[in-house]
């Protein structure tokens, strides 16, 4: 029986909620009769601070389940960030909705936590520019010319360095020569045709010989001629740089130049094949003959070898650009 | 990633990671700063990078430069105090993005960070994590907090006005 006398053990017990079902609708019936005992909220002895006890959420958070309980007081804090965060399913979703329908001033909270969702800011970093890397564009073109130059660079060095007639040359500088199939190569003065990767070396083919072969020859053809006639010294400018001085055309019986549009433009003073005609030849014809073809560009290299009455010295052409250099000569 | 494609990240991402590390820092050079640094430390490992992965590794690597120029600066003291919002009251505001982005200011920086990663660039819980180097559940707690935190920012200043 609760009385206005003990009714304080009552109250401690109703708010730690210790009360039985029975007691507790006991006591809350005695309240309601007695309506001067109830305390405010603000009244009510506070035992611990809301920031010192773990609240739904905070526990909620730390377990590893994503079970909900019903929405109440004590859960909807959870239900509207989950429903923000898109944590909610539809049940889920259903059940807040209809929960905030019963107790509409949490609808304001629902909105409030609604408008917690940050749309991105306008701006802008001002120098990009600045964090781009150039692209190194390397046009195809300019690969094959590297490549050429590399060869022809190295041609030089073995020419230079070789003072007979013949020319060995390591397979590896004509690699691409035997991975084309159907090419001809000549090893030894014999024609084979290899349509297989194959390591050989190629000989120079004198002049006389190859006069003797089909005048037909592919791109790929690593044949390699080397002039042995006796040709008169080009003439030099001021700066010492030969000059493709030519007074008339004569015809390039000993080169078998593949005819190539491109090195007929110009003046004839700007055609290197008109040098070969003076002496210089090309020891790399085919490699500058493919490069030529690809390029859609006259590449030509010859070079002379220091004999008794020439000086020695190389000849490269590359499109417009062309190169002459002799160096320490007899006359 | 390729040269181009390092190059579409920087038109693509430059302008978020500008965003993320001036909103944390407030101001404008430091924060230029470290995007600069921040690509030119994935420039150095842009081959070994994926395309599709190239936004959360300019992230994460933008979310360490910074913490690591916070760590400094606060070592040095020589933080811009001028740029750094200190006020913790509300003030008035009467657009709800201002608002926020005031709120936002005021949060706790891992807070911060995470809110900013959610709302401003649509990561998931596990990619938070990654960038940040929390857990996954980490994440989602300091997002809870930030939320709360935020509305009640954003009640106060109803009441205010």
């Amino acid at each position: 029986m609760i009385t206005r006398e003990n009714y304080e053990a009552f109250y401690l017990d109703f708010l730690e909620g210790n009360l039985t079902p029975e007691v507790e609708a006991a006591f809350v019936a005695f309240l309601e009769a007695n309506p001067d005992l109830q305390l405010e909220d603000d009244a009510l002895p506070v035992l611990l601070a809301d920031d010192e006890l773990l609240g739904f959420t905070e526990k909620q958070l730390l377990k590893k389940s994503e079970e909900l309980g019903p929405v109440s007081t004590e859960t909807i804090q959870y239900y509207l960030i989950a429903e923000v965060e898109g944590l909610l399913t539809a049940e889920q979703k259903v059940r807040l909705n209809e929960w905030i329908i019963e107790h509409p001033t949490y609808a304001v909270e629902q909105r409030l936590y609604q408008q917690t969702v940050a749309s991105p800011l306008a701006v802008t970093y001002p120098h990009k520019a600045d964090l781009k890397q150039q692209t190194r564009i390397f046009p195809l073109w300019l690969g094959a010319t590297a490549a050429a130059a590399a060869s022809i660079v190295l041609l030089i060095g073995l020419g230079m360095r070789n003072s007979g007639e013949h020319i060995d040359i390591t397979a590896p500088h004509l690699d691409f020569a035997w991975k084309k199939p159907n090419t001809e190569v000549t090893v030894h003065g014999d024609s084979v045709n290899h349509t297989t990767p194959q390591h050989f070396n190629v000989k120079t083919v004198f002049a006389k010989d190859q006069k003797k072969k089909d005048q037909q020859q592919t791109p790929f053809n690593p044949i390699i001629d080397v002039a042995h006639e006796p040709i008169p010294s080009p003439k030099t400018n001021n700066n010492g740089t030969l000059l493709p001085e030519l007074p008339e055309q004569q015809p390039l019986a000993h080169n078998h130049v593949t005819e190539h549009p491109e090195f007929h433009e110009g003046s004839a003073h700007n055609d290197g094949n008109y040098v070969a005609w003076q002496g210089m030849t090309n020891p790399i014809q085919p490699i500058t003959n493919t490069i030529s073809n690809k390029l859609n560009t006259p590449v030509d290299f010859r070079r002379q070898k220091e004999t008794g009455n020439h000086e020695k010295g190389f000849y490269v052409r590359i499109g417009k650009f062309e190169f002459m250099h002799k160096k320490g000569g007899r006359n | 990633m390729t040269t181009q494609e390092y190059n579409k990240s920087v038109d693509l991402h430059a302008d978020s990671i500008f965003r993320f590390v001036l909103k944390h820092l407030k101001n404008r050079m430091l924060a230029e700063d470290v995007v600069q640094e921040t690509y030119a430390k994935v420039w150095e490992k842009h081959s070994e990078i994926a395309l599709e992965k190239a936004k959360s590794y300019l992230f994460t690597t933008a979310y360490h430069t910074m913490i690591d120029l916070i760590k400094k600066e606060k070592k040095s003291a020589d933080f811009d105090s001028a740029n750094v919002v200190l006020s913790t009251k509300p003030v008035e505001h009467f657009d709800l993005k201002e608002v926020l982005n005031a709120a936002i200011d005021r949060l706790p920086e891992i807070q911060k960070t995470v809110i900013m990663l959610r709302d401003y660039e649509g990561y998931a819980y596990n990619e938070i994590a990654d960038i940040t180097k929390l857990s996954e559940a980490q994440v989602k707690v300091y997002i809870f907090r930030a939320r709360q935190a935020l509305k009640n920012y954003i009640k106060s200043t109803e009441l205010v006005a």
